[in-house]
């Protein structure tokens, strides 16, 4: 035992002597820290408001030159030739200017974010603006100069739309004044009233549609989500997605998956699929129940990851260099010492050569096990800088029929863990090809290949192989194993998986955990017979 | 005294050709054996077996005692040795070798670290990179290494490799003091006869994979009917038609040589000892002057090429 922890002990002094592995340390921290500061960035630039006052002046400025082009010019110069059309064009430019300077003022005036699609008083004043536009038009400038007969006659006018009539404009200016007045009073049940009553009259939607959204908008109003606020949006998509699910699961039907028009399918669910979107409302409702959205949160800024997508992230740029670093060294430590001789320095000592094979293992493993546990620390450090400490939610899952979380800082820890069955698998692969072959290069390359190749291959293969054969390729059941061991996150879920199962039971962890052991050991196990029994010459 | 090493029937196959073909021999204690044979005869095949790297397809060889196929830590905790070149850690210093080295071995002392370091004269030098060292002092260490944990067999494959003439001759002070003074028994294969000569107390001479002859030096030695001198003279015909009229066909070679302000010759050929004052007197009394007579440092060799009928030794 004494001569393995010295063996130990000398063998990770050889690693931690090599100038490469702390480059690529460095490299993965500046890599991460630029994430980092990145999606910081992102968050806080995400609530800076739009530059209305320099949009107000330049459009100031267009209207002053379209005017100065038109003159003296008036609607009563129209005529039926290029001039008038261009002078009816300028015409409406000017009601088109003066109604967006207006509409600027008025989002300005209640600090409004323009392209916030999630602020339902900009959804209105959009309304407004552009229903404005159409009754300038037609008041100031069809109606003001009769140009009623000219467009009857079939001359057309841009951008004219050709359905004006006294009480379509009339209807316009009912609506506008009902949307004002609903901003005005920030009167957030009339909207949800008015488009309730919307979806009722849209022929579009069947009935679990038309009741999907009308209780979205119901719980929406319930909470006082009015999407002023950038951190309402994740909140609002949701609530969306919870009422899809629940819909589809009361009636049978998926309204979750839309067509390529983005209408829901409502496809008959199968019970996979059942079971699926019965998870997903338990997951949702588990985090609303344990304020992980946090409803009453009125902020500005909004990151486009959560903490947990986040993690994925980071550990996925931090996985990538350490499978690189690990692969490396386990693809070195046995040929580079056969080629430049120094094994002789170990073999000639008086310890046993599966002692020294173990010691090269353990020194491995642990700089596996290193790295896992520094890619965890950046990415809590990443993570809190990026989005603040107190914006670390829980990992929420679905467990024992029901829905539970564990502290972020667990989870990542664990989740370091889970990472680390891939070093240790491509690090036996290295290893063995490096015991094998005594080659270098081809044990780095062969091992970083078949990870890098494999994804696609596999992916590839699981529709040309029957499904439930693939499972048998271990490069796939360790990415089953990896990706399902914490199959609610974020980026998982994002992705999705690669593989196709066309409908097939997932592979089990346990078989994929049971199956990825079997094949580490025999390639450890290879490698230590190629170590310990051949001639080294 | 007691065996230190015993190599019992060994023999080796590389593919279907036989490199070591049942080869047995015993080293004792405080003993120092060279190794001889030339290029391809398995030599350095044979000290690898012995250091652990190769492993015998028949025999067995136990050192201090212990079967090195069943005990090898035990075997090779009395281990110490040079195979081929000295092969070390080369990103390290000299200093982390020797540590990384100790741990290994355990329970050697920082004293002792420092003492080898000394006894191999790398003070200078010992926390430099071996990157940094010339192929002397890389040799340096390596025995530095090989003596860190007072072994009993010490192995040197061509150990003066690189080594300059004042390298050379402190080695073999530390080989003879190691041997001699403090018992280990030393096995050593080199291209120089005259150093084998001077530090060996047995010769092992191998040819084709066998062992063919194990003799002390002095019987080798001894055993060559004549061993050659070379006499500088200031006569040349008179001294080489006497020669050939007193002794027979024993010339070797005949040079033109300088000698002090005059011309003189050297004439190499081979004589026993015991007959030299005879001869120095005979000439003397021709009038052919003698300058000096000086052994030619070729005996080890011709004892060999008579053992071996003739093959080089490599």
């Amino acid at each position: 035992m004494g001569k393995l922890i010295a063996a130990y002990q000398n063998e990770m002094l050889k690693i931690l002597r090599k100038k490469s592995i702390w480059i690529i340390g460095l490299i993965m921290v500046a890599v991460i820290a630029l994430v980092s500061v990145g999606v910081f960035l992102q968050t806080e630039l995400s609530g800076v408001s739009y530059d209305y006052d320099s949009e107000i002046l330049w459009m100031e400025k267009a209207l002053q030159s379209t005017k100065d082009e038109i003159g003296n010019k008036t609607g009563s110069d129209i005529t039926d030739t290029a001039e008038g059309s261009e002078l009816y064009s300028n015409l409406w430019r000017v009601e088109y200017l003066s109604e967006k300077i207006d509409y600027y003022k008025a989002l300005d005036e209640k600090d409004i974010y323009l392209y916030n699609q999630y602020d339902y008083r900009a959804e209105l004043l959009e309304a407004v603006f552009e229903n404005a536009v159409d009754i300038a038009e037609y008041e100031n400038i069809i109606h003001k100069y009769g140009l009623e007969d000219m467009l009857e006659n079939g001359y057309y006018l841009y951008p004219y739309s050709g359905n004006y009539s006294e009480e379509y404009i009339a209807g316009l200016r009912e609506i506008n004044d009902k949307y004002t007045k609903i901003v005005a009073e920030n009167d957030f049940a009339a909207y949800i009233e008015i488009k309730n009553a919307e979806i009722l009259a849209d022929d579009m939607y069947d009935e679990n549609e038309k009741r999907i959204k009308i209780e979205n908008n119901n719980l929406r109003l319930d909470g006082n989500i009015t999407g002023e606020y950038l951190s309402h949006e994740r909140i609002i998509d949701s609530l969306m997605e919870l009422t899809e699910y629940k819909i589809s699961v009361e009636t049978g039907k998926d309204y979750v998956s839309s067509d390529f028009f983005g209408y829901a399918t409502g496809e008959p669910l199968m019970p996979s699929k059942l079971e699926e979107y019965k998870k997903q409302i338990a997951l949702i409702e588990y985090k609303f129940e344990s304020g992980y959205y946090n409803i009453n949160e009125e902020s500005d800024k909004t990151s486009v990851v959560d903490s947990t997508m986040f993690s994925e992230i980071v550990f996925s740029i931090g996985m990538t260099f350490m499978l690189i670093l690990l692969v490396m060294l386990a693809g070195s430590i046995i040929s580079v010492e056969m080629s430049n001789g120094s094994i002789k320095v170990l073999a000639v000592a008086p310890i046993e050569r599966r002692k020294i094979f173990a010691a090269k293992c353990m020194a491995l493993f642990t700089i596996a096990f290193a790295g896992c546990i520094l890619v965890a620390i950046l990415d809590i450090i990443a993570a809190g800088f990026a989005l603040g400490f107190g914006a670390l939610m829980p990992y929420v899952y679905y467990g024992a029929n029901a829905a539970a979380s564990i502290p972020f800082v667990l989870f990542v820890l664990l989740y370091a863990l889970v990472q680390l069955i891939q070093l240790v698998f491509y690090s036996a692969l290295a290893l063995m090809l490096s015991a094998l072959t005594k080659n270098t290069s081809v044990a780095i390359g062969v091992s970083l290949g078949v990870n890098y190749i494999m994804a696609s291959v596999s992916s590839v293969l699981s529709y040309v192989v029957d499904p439930r054969w693939t499972k048998y390729i271990p490069t796939i059941s360790l990415s089953r194993l990896v990706s399902g061991v914490f199959p609610e996150g974020s980026l998982s879920q994002m992705l999705g998986n690669s593989m196709n199962y066309f409908g097939y039971t997932k592979p089990s962890i346990w078989f994929c955990a049971i199956y990825v052991a079997v094949i580490a050991f025999a390639m450890l196990f290879t490698a230590r017979d190629a170590f310990c029994r051949r001639d080294i010459k | 005294m007691g065996t230190v090493l015993e190599l019992n029937n060994i023999t080796k196959y590389f593919s279907a050709r036989c490199v070591v073909d049942n080869i047995s021999l015993t080293i004792n204690e405080g003993e120092i054996v060279g190794f001889l044979g030339p290029n391809g005869s398995g030599k350095t095949t044979t000290i690898k077996m012995i250091a652990g790297l190769l492993f015998p397809d028949k025999g067995s060889i136990i050192i201090n005692g212990y079967d090195l196929s069943k005990d090898f830590e035990k075997a090779m905790a009395n281990f110490g040795g040079i195979v081929e070149n000295p092969e070390m850690y080369k990103d390290l210093s000299g200093r982390c070798n020797l540590e990384m080295a100790a741990r290994i071995h355990g329970g050697i002392s920082k004293e002792r670290i420092e003492e080898v370091i000394k006894t191999v004269g790398l003070q200078n030098r010992i926390d430099d990179k071996v990157k940094r060292y010339s192929l002397g002092m890389k040799q340096r260490l390596g025995v530095a290494l090989a003596l860190l944990h007072k072994p009993k067999l010490l192995v040197f494959d061509e150990p003066t490799n690189g080594l300059d003439p004042k390298g050379i001759k402190e080695f073999r002070e530390i080989v003879k003091r190691v041997s001699h003074v403090e018992g280990a028994a030393v096995f050593v294969s080199s291209h120089m006869m005259s150093e084998m000569q001077q530090m060996c107390d047995r010769v092992a001479i191998l040819e084709s994979g066998k062992l063919v002859g194990m003799e002390d030096i002095a019987a080798v030695v001894e055993g060559v009917e004549s061993t050659y001198y070379k006499i500088v003279v200031s006569e040349r015909d008179a001294a080489v038609s006497f020669i050939n009229e007193k002794y027979g066909d024993v010339i070797k070679e005949v040079q033109d040589s300088q000698f002090a302000n005059g011309s003189a010759v050297s004439i190499v050929f081979a004589i026993k000892s015991d007959d030299i004052p005879e001869l120095i007197k005979e000439l003397s009394v021709r009038g052919i002057g003698v300058y000096t007579v000086q052994p030619v440092e070729s005996s080890l060799e011709d004892a060999f090429i008579n053992i071996t009928g003739g093959s080089q030794i490599g």
